[in-house]
């Protein structure tokens, strides 16, 4: 049972299939991660790349945890990975020191475990498919929505104009 | 201490009087506990909202769409604000329709 709290991880390579395979290791699902680049200062930005793109590809792992890569680097193309220069950026709900759980507690870290086990069970792509279509649609409408504001407004301004 | 007087009431009680109480420390382990059950019941509440959101309303999201409904109005809507606002740009008195009027007549007058 892993508890929910921050994860650091100490990245050690820059090649990308090393880096995939110790990103595949890690069970971004159960608890938060810290991915640090500070063993490698000069690949810092072929990693954030490879991370990126992994990330990309698996957008299910960043629920219902979202990754943190704590390096130098300022910012990054990819949307999906949060970069931060220092542990004091992190969020500070999940910056909880681990101690062994009593009866009460023990008892809300099973509920926890089992809201991540139906949290698994969620078909990620479908869902964020569904948001992103759902998304695109409202931006539609907002569209027209504002046109009808604006013929409102324009028509309103024509009464006025006119002395309507 | 104790003022040991043969005629004191309060002999034998007066150590507990005289005694300071003891300071708690801040971080004593029933707050951590505290701490740590808060934490953890507002992790169990944001699982279960995410999980509900991911879950549930995605799903009527998906299976009870109202965009296409909701579009059609929308157009229709707009269709009737453009109409509306064309005819009284050119309705009999509008600036719009004088201006045009008096250009077309400069220019196109025979």
């Amino acid at each position: 049972m892993a508890f929910p709290s921050f994860k650091k991880i100490t990245l050690n390579s820059s090649e990308p299939d090393l880096l995939i395979a110790q990103l595949d290791q890690l069970d971004f699902r159960s608890r938060p991660h810290i991915l640090s680049l500070h063993k490698l200062p000069s690949q810092q930005e072929a990693c954030i790349q490879v991370i990126g793109k992994y990330f990309q590809d698996r957008p299910q792992k960043l629920f219902p945890y979202p990754p943190y890569v704590l390096t130098t680097v300022k910012s990054s193309p990819f949307k999906e990975v949060s970069l931060i220069n220092s542990e004091d950026q992190l969020p500070k709900f999940f910056k909880v020191k681990e101690r062994p759980l009593n009866h009460k507690e023990t008892n809300l870290m099973n509920r926890i475990e089992l809201q991540q086990k139906n949290f698994r069970n969620i078909n990620m792509f479908e869902a964020l498919d569904t948001i992103s279509k759902y998304a695109d649609n409202h931006r539609e409408l907002a569209k027209i929505q504002s046109e009808i504001d604006y013929l409102d407004h324009l028509f309103a301004e024509l009464e006025i104009w006119d002395g309507y | 201490m104790s003022t040991k007087k043969p005629d004191d009431d309060l002999i034998g009680f007066r150590d507990f009087i005289d005694q300071e109480p003891k300071q708690k420390p801040v971080n004593d382990k029933r707050q951590v506990g505290h701490e740590m059950a808060t934490f953890l019941e507002r992790e169990s509440s944001r699982m279960g909202n995410l999980v509900d959101f991911f879950e549930e309303k995605v799903f009527m999201l998906k299976h009870f769409e109202q965009y296409n409904q909701i579009r059609q109005k929308a157009n229709a809507q707009l269709f009737d604000k453009r109409q509306k606002v064309a005819n009284s740009l050119f309705e009999e008195g509008r600036s719009l329709k004088k201006n045009i009027d008096e250009i077309l007549r400069t220019h196109f007058r025979n």
